[in-house]
């Protein structure tokens, strides 16, 4: 039996084997080579990551293209220079290379160089080249790891791959000060990446752009732009060690976009000295990256081989004027020339039925967005609205003007009419095409009804806290508007009263499309067991005036519980740099990559935590799909870690969308378990809780519905609701992970004993197995952090991170996942620190 | 005569239970790891018990320099400050570190084999400075020999070393190298060597000889860790697994099973795999370290680790 599965694992190594040949690559060209001085020198190419992981946006993932660059940079330094040895970490796309094998054949060649190839992952905006060599700081000075080469070859490198890609750059970093900054010293004196930690040879990681940037990623998919990228690492190789010089080459590459709205060109054809290249299009390449024949643009070429000196260039494209120029085709450096060619086709108003008349009310402001970039003037002397009333024209840009409707009359007629006179912007003076025939020379003409007047009051829904539970002792207090209201006085628009006593707290008001929501934010806790009165005041008003009339009152219960332990996940105000963006991760699918990303959100946070920062994820569904999740993963953070019988928290700001999100944890076994899904029905901030005891526990990926063991966060997930919209938002705060216990007094008890300075006590009981009180009073209001670290100095547990009212709090350790041991637990305040030490007996 | 057949028969069963416990109990790890090893400025790795069990030799981030300190940590003291720390391996009397010393010139690195003593006494340098070797040297011949592959060759050196006298009776000794696509095993004086390898154009790397010299463990690049016997029989599959160091009774492989993420390695434990693969314990499960570059030592007790971010070396004991 076990012979046999041998002999299975024989036949697939024998079938890899044809696909990868052999992956050490010794080779001594056999071609004639222009460059020399490379004789005993070898070099170790390291394309990063495996297979398909780090996925880029449209499921073209990071270690797919990286190959690609190491292969043309093996296959130009074996065929142009006389170099001894090119090694590769990889060759196909299929192996799976863990790192310490990387390195351990790396070191095992004794290779002279090691060079791993990456690119980045961020925001979908972002977009820069790095370098990242081993070093550190010492002494106030900044130290490269020994043999040195790293820096200089990242300083060579950064500037011929920044070149070359036309992008900006970070620079060329000791890769320790890059992730810990600059401080005089480092407490970890060695390299900080893998690569440059456990190499014995000079190396370098470079960072080629982001696969996470809709521009830099559609490049990315051409199979030549690889070769533009491997040409400046092939230039830098030969320039460090000391090559005779560059070989002569005779590259021509750029971009080939419309003149109108800068955006690349598909299927454009571009002639020089013989050669042609036609730019990728739908049905060459981009289908294997998305359904929408319109989504996927890059109009990029890359011709090699042409012969120096002046040569013309012929461009063209269907529905484009053909354009023509002489360039100078440079011996030693790539000669860029980008093309913008103008369209043939007249202009026109995209996007309105000029057969249908249209409602627009006072005050929704008409846009108009024509195909083409326009002369503004004459699109305002053409344009006249009939019967003459008073509206204004801004132009948004070259192409989109709005028509301010703010005065018009309600339940009127209108009659928008644009000239043929109207003319774009190139040289060719295009005619307006108003009917959208294609032929120009037509005017355009819209009619419009404006309707009733507003005379209703904005209607409330989802008053939160409801009388139909028992609620929190902290409940952020919420009500939604079906409009937009008249911000002048919302101050004491809502309040939570117990008699005639008005709870102090924050008035936010968010308006999300097209709705609004005020959201009250007390910063006292509630007493237990407890009514209270919400109370929304009848002079909250719409924009023109129109007023609830009335006060609206709801009472509603306190429960008994509060937390009695809390493990903060992530409160977002140290920054999103642990969470992946939405496309990095290979489980997102089903979205618009440009309209789905990951940001710092400061403006819409939890003031009941006095936050700073919140993550805002905006999503954009293609509907069209089948399925759809949004994996917004934690990537390799496993800490904290937390006990499967405790209440998994966020606050979440829903945009009333009707989409979906939930958690997922991996669990002791490293299976992954998720949440039910939470409809995202609401505006504003709301607490979501999972109670991993007692809720459902759904299985997914490699999960069997059981949470096994101590758990931590992997990632927020989102899908989509059929039906609903398919652009939005939502935003997380105060993740954390939390233990319910009998609240221990009412707020007026709390307040009964207030230290005069902030006060830490023995933890009770000391020694302890497995949880400890931890008593500490606070002579006003302050943020608290209870930290608890070993003897080395390690950070072990987090026991609470928030605020507390002044006077004197507890909240219980719960230390079930250390070992025995003496621990420290710290208190942060605003009014300063204090430890103590602790012992845990088991 | 029924009483005696009855108390022979028990007595077969006892020592049948003993033997068969003894060799199914499998290794347990007796407390929480300890830290062997931690110096400010320094970030250890790689640590390798000598043969007798004394000393433990370590190299630092980079594999600079080589380390020499007693089993219980004490007696710290840096044997070179050479690029000499990648693969060394230690001389059968535990008196001596071969190992490939590199020096860098011109963006380029040079390589020579060397025998460092721990007597402090000059390195012998075996080999000039050579441009390309690619290739660990390994001891043979009862550490009377050297042997280097250079371009899928053998190529052996006097180590200068004079083989233990319990040796001169006995045949030649085989020793086991990696070319570049192959196991192989060879023998001296001929040089000759042999193809055992388990798959024809994979890649192998870390191979490490039983000490009874009886098995072979090794990993194939990109894919598993493996044992089999010193003649290419009996191949076993490990799993993915890095960097076997073996048990002193033969039967287990000690490694590391780890995640990265492209740019760091994120989680490591160390499992100790009984060769026939039937076992797998998870020796460091509840130590929260990312554990590196097991060494088990010679008389079995302990299992010293690096752990990458500490830069510290790390001590488990170990009950069989």
């Amino acid at each position: 039996m076990k012979f046999r599965s041998v002999k299975t694992i024989m036949k697939l190594f024998a079938f890899y084997s044809l696909l990868s040949i052999v992956l050490i690559s010794f080779s001594t060209s056999t071609q004639a080579q222009q460059v020399t001085g490379l004789d005993g020198v070898s070099i170790f190419i390291d394309p990063g990551h495996s297979q398909t992981e780090n996925q880029g946006l449209y499921g073209y993932s990071e270690p797919e293209k990286v190959l690609r660059i190491g292969l043309a940079l093996r296959e130009m330094l074996q065929t142009q220079t006389d170099i001894d040895t090119v090694y590769m970490s990889r060759t196909t796309d299929q192996r799976q290379v863990p790192l310490g094998q990387r390195d351990d054949l790396a070191n095992a060649t004794g290779a002279d160089f090691y060079y791993s190839i990456h690119s980045n992952a961020g925001a979908t905006s972002t977009n820069n080249t790095l370098m990242l060599h081993g070093g550190w700081r010492s002494n106030g000075n900044t130290v490269e790891k020994t043999p040195n080469g790293g820096k200089a070859f990242g300083d060579i490198l950064i500037e011929e791959l920044t070149d070359a890609m036309r992008i900006p750059t970070i620079g060329n970093y000791a890769d320790r000060t890059f992730y810990q900054g600059f401080p005089d010293n480092h407490s970890n004196k060695f390299p900080y990446l893998h690569v440059n930690r456990t190499t014995n040879m000079a190396s370098v990681l470079s960072e080629g752009g982001f696969h996470t940037n809709p521009f830099q990623q559609k490049r990315n998919l051409n199979a030549e732009y690889k070769r533009l990228e491997a040409q400046a690492a092939f230039w830098t190789a030969i320039e460090y060690f000391g090559a005779t010089g560059r070989p002569v080459v005779g590259i021509a590459t750029g971009v080939i976009s419309n003149d109108d709205d800068g955006e690349p060109l598909n299927g454009a054809t571009i002639s020089i000295d013989g050669q042609s290249y036609t730019t990728d299009t739908f049905e060459s390449l981009f289908n294997q990256y998305s359904s929408d024949p319109e989504e996927l643009k890059n109009g990029f070429y890359y011709l090699e081989d042409l012969s120096n000196g002046d040569q013309q260039v012929i461009v063209s494209a269907e529905g484009f004027y053909s354009d023509t120029a002489t360039i100078d085709v440079l011996t030693d450096d790539f000669t860029f020339h980008d093309v913008s060619l103008v369209s043939s086709t007249p202009p026109s108003i995209t996007g309105l039925d000029v057969t249908d008349t249209l409602l627009v009310n006072p005050g929704e402001n008409l846009v108009l967005q024509f195909n083409r970039k326009m002369v503004k003037s004459t699109v305002e002397n053409a344009l006249s609205f009939t019967p003459a009333d008073s509206i204004r024209l801004v132009w948004k840009d070259d192409s989109r003007l709005e028509i301010i409707t703010n005065e018009l009359e309600f339940e009127s007629n209108y009659v928008l009419k644009i000239d043929s006179t109207a003319i774009d912007r190139s040289s060719y003076m295009h005619q307006l095409d108003g009917n959208s025939d294609g032929v120009g020379g037509d005017s355009f003409v819209l009619n419009i009804e404006t309707g009733n007047a507003d005379i209703q009051s904005p209607i409330v829904s989802d008053i939160r806290p409801t009388n139909t539970q028992l609620n929190e002792l902290n409940p952020i207090a919420s009500a939604t508007f079906n409009e937009f209201l008249d911000t002048s006085n919302l101050s004491s628009a809502i309040e939570i009263k117990k008699g005639t006593y008005s709870v102090p707290g924050t008035v936010k008001y968010y308006e999300v499309f097209g709705k609004s929501v005020i959201n009250f934010f007390p910063s006292q806790r509630l007493d237990k067991s407890t009514n209270y009165i919400l109370k929304l005041s009848g002079s909250i008003s719409d924009t023109v005036g129109n007023a609830l009339g009335s006060d609206i009152n709801r009472t509603f219960p306190t429960s008994d519980q509060e937390i009695s332990n809390e493990i903060v996940v992530d409160d977002f105000d140290g920054g999103l740099s642990a969470w992946w963006e939405p496309s990095q991760s290979g489980s997102t699918t089903g979205v618009e990559a440009e309209a789905t990303s990951k940001e710092v959100e400061t403006d819409i946070v939890n003031l009941l935590t006095e936050s700073t920062q919140s993550m805002r994820i905006n999503y954009g569904w293609r509907s069209s799909d089948s399925d759809h999740l949004i994996r917004v993963y934690r990537g390799s953070v496993t800490n904290p870690k937390f006990g499967n019988a405790r209440i998994l928290q966020s606050y979440v700001f829903g945009d009333g969308n009707g989409n979906k999100f939930r958690f997922v944890v991996r669990d002791g076994n490293g299976e992954l378990e998720a949440s039910e899904w939470y409809t995202v029905d609401w505006l504003g901030w709301k607490l979501i809780s999972w109670d991993m005891a007692n809720d459902p526990v759904v299985a997914w990926a490699n999960g069997n519905g059981i949470l096994n063991g101590t758990l931590y966060l992997d990632s927020y997930q989102l899908t989509y609701t059929p039906g609903q919209p398919s652009s939005g938002f939502i935003l997380f705060d105060d993740l954390r992970a939390v233990e319910m216990g009998l609240a221990t007094s009412n707020e007026d008890e709390l307040f009964t004993d207030i230290p005069s300075d902030v006060e830490l006590n023995q933890n009770y009981p000391n020694p302890f197995n497995p949880s400890t009180n931890i008593t500490f009073g606070l002579p006003q209001n302050s943020k608290v952090d209870i930290t608890v670290y070993d003897m080395l100095g390690r950070k072990v547990a987090t026991v609470f991170a928030g605020t507390k009212p002044q006077g004197f709090h507890s909240v219980q350790f719960d230390a079930s996942n250390l070992s025995s041991g003496i621990y420290i637990y710290q208190l942060r305040t605003d009014f300063g620190m204090i430890s103590k030490q602790m012992t845990l007996l088991k | 005569m029924r009483f005696k057949k009855y108390t022979s028969i028990a007595f077969l069963l006892l020592i049948t239970a003993f033997v068969s416990s003894k060799v199914q109990a499998q290794p347990r790890v007796a407390g929480e790891p300890q830290i062997l090893l931690k110096q400010d400025g320094v970030n250890f790795q790689a640590p390798v018990w000598s043969p007798d069990g004394i000393t433990l030799a370590v190299t630092a981030d980079r594999y600079v320099g080589i380390w020499l300190a007693n089993a219980d940590g004490s007696n710290l003291k840096q044997l070179t400050d050479a690029d000499a720390g990648y693969g060394f391996s230690w001389s059968n009397d535990s008196r001596s570190i071969l190992t490939r010393v590199n020096v860098f010139e011109n963006r380029r690195r040079n390589h020579a084999i060397s025998i460092f003593h721990t007597n402090g006494s000059a390195p012998d340098q075996i080999t000039d400075f050579r441009p390309t070797m690619e290739a660990l040297p390994k001891w043979a011949q009862y550490g009377e020999k050297v042997v280097l592959i250079q371009n899928d060759k053998i190529e052996a050196f006097d180590s200068g070393m004079e083989m233990p006298q319990q040796f001169k009776s006995k045949p030649s000794q085989a020793f086991y190298v990696l070319k570049s696509n192959e196991i192989a095993k060879g023998k001296i004086p001929t040089n000759s060597t042999e193809n055992i390898s388990p798959f024809d154009d994979a890649q192998y790397l870390n191979l490490e000889v039983s000490p009874d010299g009886q098995k072979l463990a090794f990993e194939v690049y990109g894919g598993n860790l493996y044992v089999m016997n010193v003649d290419g029989s009996n191949l076993v599959d490990l799993g993915k697994a890095n960097r076997p160091d073996w048990s002193p009774d033969s039967r287990y492989v000690v490694a590391s099973v780890s995640e990265d993420d492209g740019y760091n390695i994120t989680k490591g434990d160390l499992f100790a795999f009984s060769i026939d693969g039937n076992e797998k314990v998870n020796l460091t499960e509840q130590s929260g370290l990312i554990a590196q570059n097991p060494n088990w030592s010679p008389d079995g007790s302990k299992i010293a680790f690096d752990v990458p971010t500490e830069g510290a070396i790390y001590v488990l004991n170990i009950q069989q």
